[in-house]
């Protein structure tokens, strides 16, 4: 029991760390909503799956480069132009993902498919056997958010991503190309949730309707602070392991997200800004 | 005078326009019983009103909600219950509905009050959402994934409900519009425009943001209600955000901040979704496109497009016919 809840808990930690960080990401940088982003992880799972005839191997890395082909494309076709009209631009990425729900379902059907482990078999660790895919998925999610925050903190373009999220106007002033700095971190956070389909979708359903996951996110996003590395990464894992407790002791997994959404209200209602966001716009300055 | 001329006057203010619809409107009983077509026209006035009620917060005040299914869904399923645990009649679960749509709104309201920009946006969509999974938790009181059904009809006769959603159709919107043009309305743009400046001049934002999502849920909750009656039945897909995304396109179709847009949006998506019921699998689809392209190419709303596109016509006369009004008033 212990066990399970300690297994599980990581590993929907670990999606929710994936999730949330390239959902902060684009907001904390280019002060978009995009509500789309689960859809993009769903994208990836399918793309994957229809793709499987080349080889997994294949399959995964020209649906990665597919999904953020597409992203860019809608971003400067659609989202772009909207960046100003926060709360409409929001509303455009929910049709977005709407959309996406729709196409998967015509495409591929509304039925459930699943998509292959990367690795087999199972490795026994402490007396308890844990399938060798949930240990990959929880090694790449903590070496994803490690190159993540090296990329942000280390590189050139990460100081231009810091600084176009703490002040935009005199990021511009000082040369930087805001646009390129939003081009790259929209294609960075949709990387992420493609790379979050590669790693965490097997371990889950693949349906038209996957894209929600980004809701059961939510509360991770608002506990961890918009905008706030640390803070997402710390309140994925703090989320899910009380949405396991509460799944496993209490009552099922809609008490779960009951559960998730009044620790958020409550949250909200002591701190409109979240436990660890600073400004009051949700604007990024823990980047 | 010809009738052509005749005509033309006519159309030229936008008060005879209405007066002429409003007309047509109330004989289509008349001139048809056909139980197809007033059924659309009956659900094109639900949407209407729930249109309506998301344009008073989004378009009025600015409070841009993507949970308007939860005041909707919520007054419908309370009604839905009072009708069938208590036996209470449609004339008193609705209106009824409508007092909990204030409730619903006002619960709403409380936590996300003070939100700004994404947070608000998180906190509405998960709303209606967890009162999904709530109903999916107590399945005994709830009706569980099937939802409620076995409600009292309106009336068995069609044209009177017909008429019924008609008469709320038209008080919700006049009220309404009434609301958006008081001083009321102008207390509520002046907080959507800056809401900063208008605390400073010494309005009580939080008050008045209060008073526009009861005002917001007692809509949505009549239409939720009469919804609920209408079809006898009431189902947790009500909370489905694609109904909250619904109202949106109904207003924003129509045109953001003039009420009265819902209306026409609620019309023409009504009558849109009948001509795609053959390729209903595509209905969401094509739904969500037209979100897409109306936010992205038509903010302004079709109507004031439209109305731009013949404003040579249209607007020429209305101002020919002021200014000779005016001349002649100020002649005698």
């Amino acid at each position: 029991m212990i066990e399970e809840i300690v297994i599980s808990g990581l590993i929907l930690g670990g999606l929710y760390a994936l999730l949330s960080l390239g959902f902060s990401l684009i907001r904390g940088v280019a002060r978009i909503m995009n509500l789309a982003h689960g859809a993009l992880y769903m994208l990836t799972a399918y793309l994957i799956y229809s793709l499987l005839y080349l080889g997994l191997g294949t399959a995964i890395i020209i649906s990665l480069v597919l999904i953020v082909l597409i992203t860019l494309i809608i971003y400067k076709l659609l989202i772009g132009p909207m960046r100003e009209k926060e709360a409409k631009a929001a509303l455009v990425t929910l049709a977005l993902a709407l959309v996406f729900q729709e196409s998967v379902k015509l495409i591929w059907g509304p039925e459930f498919k699943s998509i292959p482990y990367l690795i087999s078999g199972y490795v026994t660790l402490l007396g308890v056997r844990v399938v060798s895919q949930k240990l990959l998925a929880l090694v790449a999610a903590a070496g994803l958010v490690l190159v993540l925050w090296f990329f942000v903190m280390r590189t050139k373009i990460g100081k231009g991503i810091r600084a176009v999220a703490q002040n935009m106007e005199v990021a511009r002033l000082v040369g930087i190309n805001i646009r390129r700095v939003f081009m790259i971190s929209m294609g960075l956070s949709a990387l992420l949730a493609g790379l979050a389909a590669v790693f965490f979708a097997p371990l889950y359903v693949v349906s038209p309707t996957q894209w929600t996951i980004l809701f059961q996110a939510f509360p991770v996003i608002v506990l961890g602070g918009l905008g706030s590395l640390k803070g997402s990464f710390i309140a994925s894992f703090v989320m899910s392991f009380i949405e396991k407790i509460v799944e496993f002791y209490v009552a099922g997994g809609y008490a779960a997200g009951v559960v998730s959404f009044v620790i958020m209200a409550v949250i909200l209602l002591v701190r409109p800004t979240g436990l660890f966001g600073k400004s009051r716009s949700g604007g990024g300055s823990g980047f | 005078m010809s009738f052509g001329t005749y005509l033309k006057e006519i159309f030229s203010s936008r008060r005879n326009l209405v007066i002429v619809l409003l007309i047509l409107l109330l004989f289509i009983p008349a001139l048809t019983r056909d139980h197809y077509i007033l059924t659309i026209l009956i659900f094109a006035n639900i949407f209407a009103v729930f249109g309506a009620s998301w344009d008073i917060l989004a378009g009025v005040i600015g409070i841009f909600s993507f949970g308007q299914a939860f005041f909707f869904g919520g007054a419908g399923y309370i009604s839905a219950l009072l009708n069938v645990e208590l036996g209470l009649p449609p004339l008193m679960t609705i209106p009824l509905g409508g007092a909990c749509g204030v409730i619903v709104g006002l619960v709403f309201g409380l936590p996300s009050l003070r939100l700004k920009g994404p947070y608000f946006t998180i906190m509405s969509l998960l709303f209606p959402t967890t009162v999904m999974a709530l109903i999916y938790m107590f399945p005994s009181l709830s009706g569980g994934e099937a939802g409620i059904y076995g409600l009292a009809p309106i009336s068995n006769d069609i044209a009177v409900t017909y008429l019924a959603s008609l008469f709320l159709m038209l008080g919700s919107i006049f009220v309404l519009m009434k609301i958006a043009s008081s001083r009321l309305g102008l207390i509520f743009r002046s907080i959507r425009d800056d809401a900063d400046t208008a605390e400073a001049t010494g309005i009580n934002t939080t008050k008045y943001k209060f008073l526009s999502f009861a005002i917001s849920g007692l809509f949505a909750g009549l239409a939720g209600a009469f919804q609920a009656h209408f079809l006898m039945s009431i189902s947790p897909s009500i909370f489905n955000p694609v109904n909250s995304f619904n109202a949106i396109l109904y207003a924003a179709l129509g045109g953001m901040g003039t009420i009265f847009g819902s209306v026409g949006g609620a019309f023409i998506m009504s009558i849109l979704n009948e001509a795609l019921r053959g390729i209903a699998e595509f209905r969401v689809l094509i739904y969500a496109i037209a979100m897409m392209l109306v936010f992205r190419y038509l903010p302004e709303g079709i109507f004031r497009r439209v109305g731009r596109h013949f404003n040579f016509r249209l607007g020429i006369w209305g101002e020919v016919k002021k200014l000779r009004r005016s001349r002649h008033g100020s002649n005698s």
